[in-house]
């Protein structure tokens, strides 16, 4: 896997941001009180940009990817993708979800071949595309083999490589890793860093994990509760690409502590 | 980056459709619940055969040869007026002479045609209707009451109207076969589809499926292994309704020449026929899970988990 990293180039100077989001409130019908998920959430992502969101749980961080993938329809707001606004899924922007949400009764392969085929692809186009993503992700070999027959974290990499072979113009990804224990995690944070950084598509990533969105982002917003909402953003001005010692460099330290202290904060208020 | 990629049994498929080609599992006895064992694919293949131990095999044929041992006791003890209960002996030679005179392939032949013909429409109809009913909340609400109207209507119950509309002919068998089970098919398909995960169709969806990838690649066999136990028991009503059909609705078939013997007091015949019956029924089941094993590779192995 190539460890190019993210030009930071790419973040300035493009027309169109790729992602903006203005006033989006999003309120369950179905849930009684009527207070919203998330109110009033705004920020805007450039092309090739990593921002992770954190915040505490029933924050409504997932209702907000959802809203930005076009699951659900924000109440009120809009969610504006290369210009263009949201209003229901579509393959450019694609999620990755914490349950991976592999068919079951799909090959690797043809998890991989899914979404290539809704492109269009015919399967000899669809072959070398697949067992590039597969190389990338470490899982060559497994073309053959059902999702139950592999381990938790190799699932996520076959999800990951499934989200990324499309190549979305954004990827979401909802706590990706909370289902894989620690070791698995790390690794599985370094390859999303560094095949992200060859894709360059603009991330999404929710997480609870303040370690994990200060070691991939280029940008952290931290959200509170009740209902949802942006409070804090702070830039993330790490080098890359970054390698684990970084997590223990005095300045990602200060990022993760400021991060984790207005965290604590709008925790409390 | 050097990673522990699983097992080495990959190899590039070429196919795009090989998805249920795959080797073939062991086949054992399956009785009802047993269908789902664990499975035997995974990692060396040696498990398929490894959890059955000789009681599986020993038991079952101890049961059977038990019924047949009570049969043939009660009958040779003369308690029982032989003309009521023939020994088995009896009824197997009643079993060879039907065959030596040509009845016994023809009316065998008539029934399975009409079982096939009767159940394939009912599999059509009831996992289409149920597939694009389950799917569609408006069409769920518009046709879930008019199948819970018909629904509890017995098979042998539309064999009266069957023959006003189609008189003595195969035509009102088939309805009658395939009016039976359709509708646990139609039923289970239809709540399988609404039980599908939200996540699987979310996940389609902005991998960029539309409608109808949706439907046939992520709906329909997500809801494989509920439709398939339906199909188990649609294949058992299809025997039952055959039988109804054939005894009253019918000048052919099984149920019509067990119907026949029934007048000229030919006992021996009567349970022969009942016999083929059981024996094409369980034949015809094992057919379908066989299928099933096939179809549901993945499920087994997941269940299993």
């Amino acid at each position: 896997m190539s460890d190019r990293h993210r030009a930071p180039l790419e973040r300035t100077g493009m027309a169109t941001p790729s992602i903006v989001v203005s006033g989006v409130t999003v309120s369950y019908a179905d849930k009684r009180g009527g207070r919203p998920a998330c109110r009033d959430v705004s920020f805007t992502a450039e092309r090739g940009e990593f921002i992770g969101i954190v915040g505490s749980s029933g924050c409504g961080k997932t209702t907000l990817l959802n809203a930005i993938a076009g699951f659900v329809k924000p109440s009120s707001g809009s969610v504006v993708v290369n210009g263009v606004q949201v209003t229901r899924p579509s393959a450019a922007v694609t999620m990755v979800f914490q349950s991976y949400a592999l068919f079951p009764w799909m090959t690797v392969e043809k998890n991989m071949m899914f979404g290539l085929r809704m492109k269009g692809l015919g399967a000899d186009e669809a072959a070398p595309i697949i067992d590039k993503y597969l190389e990338m992700a470490g899982l060559q070999g497994t073309q053959s083999l059902y999702p139950y027959q592999l381990s938790g974290g190799m699932q996520q990499r076959v999800a990951l490589a499934r989200a990324l072979a499309i190549e979305p113009q954004i990827v979401l990804m909802d706590e990706p890793f909370a289902a894989v224990d620690l070791q698995t995690r790390e690794d599985l944070q370094d390859e999303l860093g560094a095949l992200t950084g060859v894709t360059r598509q603009t991330v999404l990533l929710v997480t609870h994990s303040v370690d994990e969105a200060v070691y991939l982002s280029d940008r952290v917003l931290v959200m509170g509760s009740r209902p949802g909402r942006v409070v804090g953003t702070f830039d993330v001005d790490l080098p890359r690409p970054r390698r684990r010692e970084a997590r223990s460099s005095p300045e990602f330290l200060a990022i993760r502590d400021a991060v984790s202290s207005e965290l604590r904060v709008t925790a409390t208020a | 980056m050097s990673r522990n990629t699983g097992g080495g049994t990959a190899a590039r498929s070429t196919s795009t459709d090989a998805q249920v080609a795959g080797k073939v599992l062991p086949a054992g006895p399956v009785e009802g619940g047993k269908a789902r064992r664990a499975p035997a694919d995974r990692d060396d293949g040696h498990a398929g055969r490894s959890d059955r131990s000789p009681s599986d095999v020993v038991l079952p044929c101890l049961g059977l040869a038990g019924l047949l041992a009570i049969w043939a006791l009660l009958s040779a003890s003369g308690m029982i007026n032989e003309l009521l209960l023939p020994s088995p002996l009896a009824v197997i030679k009643a079993g060879i002479d039907e065959f030596a005179n040509g009845v016994l392939v023809p009316n065998v032949a008539i029934s399975v045609k009409r079982v096939l013909a009767g159940y394939v429409l009912a599999v059509t109809v009831g996992v289409g209707l149920g597939l694009f009913v389950g799917w569609n909340n408006r069409l769920y609400k518009t046709f879930n009451p008019v199948i819970e109207a018909l629904r509890p209507i017995p098979p042998i119950a539309w064999v009266p109207l069957a023959i006003l509309w189609f008189g003595l002919t195969d035509r009102a068998a088939y309805y009658i076969v395939f009016v039976g089970p359709v509708f646990p098919i139609f039923v289970t398909t239809a709540a399988a589809v609404r039980a599908t995960g939200r996540h699987y169709v979310n996940a389609a969806q902005c991998l960029g499926a539309d409608e109808w990838a949706l439907l046939t690649r992520i709906i329909l066999p997500g809801a494989m292994p509920e439709i398939f136990t339906a199909l188990r028991v649609g294949i058992a009503m299809a025997w039952t309704c055959v039988v109804a059909a054939e005894l009253v609705a019918a000048q052919s078939g099984l149920g019509y020449q067990m119907w026949q013997s029934r007048e000229l007091f030919k006992s021996a015949d009567v349970i022969f026929g009942m016999a083929m019956i059981g024996f094409l029924g369980f034949a015809s089941n094992y057919i379908v899970v066989l299928i099933e094993r096939r179809v549901l590779r993945w499920h087994r192995g997941a269940a299993a988990r």
